[in-house]
């Protein structure tokens, strides 16, 4: 940023959220959308990008040049996180206590605070795919006067969203129902037509 | 977003987990005898496509690195 490398870590939650900080000037940062929203560089905005969910498997099927780096770092608090969090794409997770606390309003009651989908954002838009409304054989949702293909991977089952007349991907996120409502308030939810 | 943010501290010098510096080269995932069910993170930046480990990344939360001659941070 600014042509300067900054160093992150989380430091904190905030919404059962984890907040980054940069080493070199303690800035809060929200981990999703990459603002700034304490401290020096408040107003600042990190440029974000699409990470992807998936397992081994799909990963070798679709990506066959692709590297892993996996970390060595040996510690109790390590083994007992990998414990808690074994799967995240299809398992049901558990939020410890002290995530409850670092929430500020109650939560968006629109679903289940821990459903899985996929958040979609452009620009101040966003809109939130339930996994188990995302077909098998994927969907497609007219949105912002575009059409949005929503599709499951055929081996890790995890949805994908890309613009039909461009296949290009929207910034989007595999999360939470409580994770995505906190950080985009007023999203849309996708509804299936009843036709 | 949101304006109204209760901030709950996990420290309050350094960090509260250790972030991944990961290294400039990775492995090839086919070289690796995992399985297949295990979940991973990828990535692309300048044309490459990365993999961290899911379950590492609950413990590390952020990894941050270089790829493809570009800075990234990925958060989890």
């Amino acid at each position: 940023m600014n042509h300067h490398v900054y160093h992150f870590g989380a430091i904190g939650l905030t919404n059962g959220l984890a907040v980054l900080a940069d080493r070199e000037t303690r800035t809060h940062w929200d981990h999703i959308t990459g603002e700034a929203f304490t401290g020096p560089l408040v107003g600042q905005k990190l440029d974000v990008w699409p990470i992807h969910m998936t397992t081994v498997a799909a990963a070798r099927m679709e990506h066959p040049t692709i590297t892993i780096s996996p970390s060595h770092i040996r510690s109790l608090r390590r083994r007992l996180a990998q414990r808690l969090y074994p799967h995240f794409i299809h398992g049901n997770v558990w939020l410890p206590g002290f995530f409850y606390a670092s929430m500020s309003e109650p939560m968006d009651p629109r679903l289940g605070k821990l459903a899985q989908g996929l958040g979609v954002v452009l620009g101040k838009k966003a809109k939130y795919y339930p996994m188990n409304r995302i077909p098998v054989n994927g969907l497609q949702d007219d949105w912002l006067h575009r059409t949005l293909c929503v599709k499951r991977g055929g081996i890790d089952g995890v949805p994908h969203a890309s613009w039909l007349d461009t296949g290009e991907e929207p910034m989007q996120l595999l999360s939470r129902w409580y994770g995505f409502s906190f950080t985009y308030p007023d999203c849309e939810i996708y509804e299936p037509s009843s036709s | 977003m949101p304006t109204n943010r209760k901030y709950l501290p996990l420290s309050w010098k350094g960090f509260a987990f250790p972030p991944f510096q990961v290294p400039m080269e990775g492995m090839p995932l086919s070289s690796l005898n995992l399985p297949p069910d295990l979940e991973l993170i990828i990535f692309t930046r300048g044309g490459l496509t990365r993999a961290l480990v899911a379950r590492e990344m609950a413990f590390h939360h952020v990894a941050q690195g270089e790829l493809g001659g570009q800075p990234y941070l990925v958060s989890f």
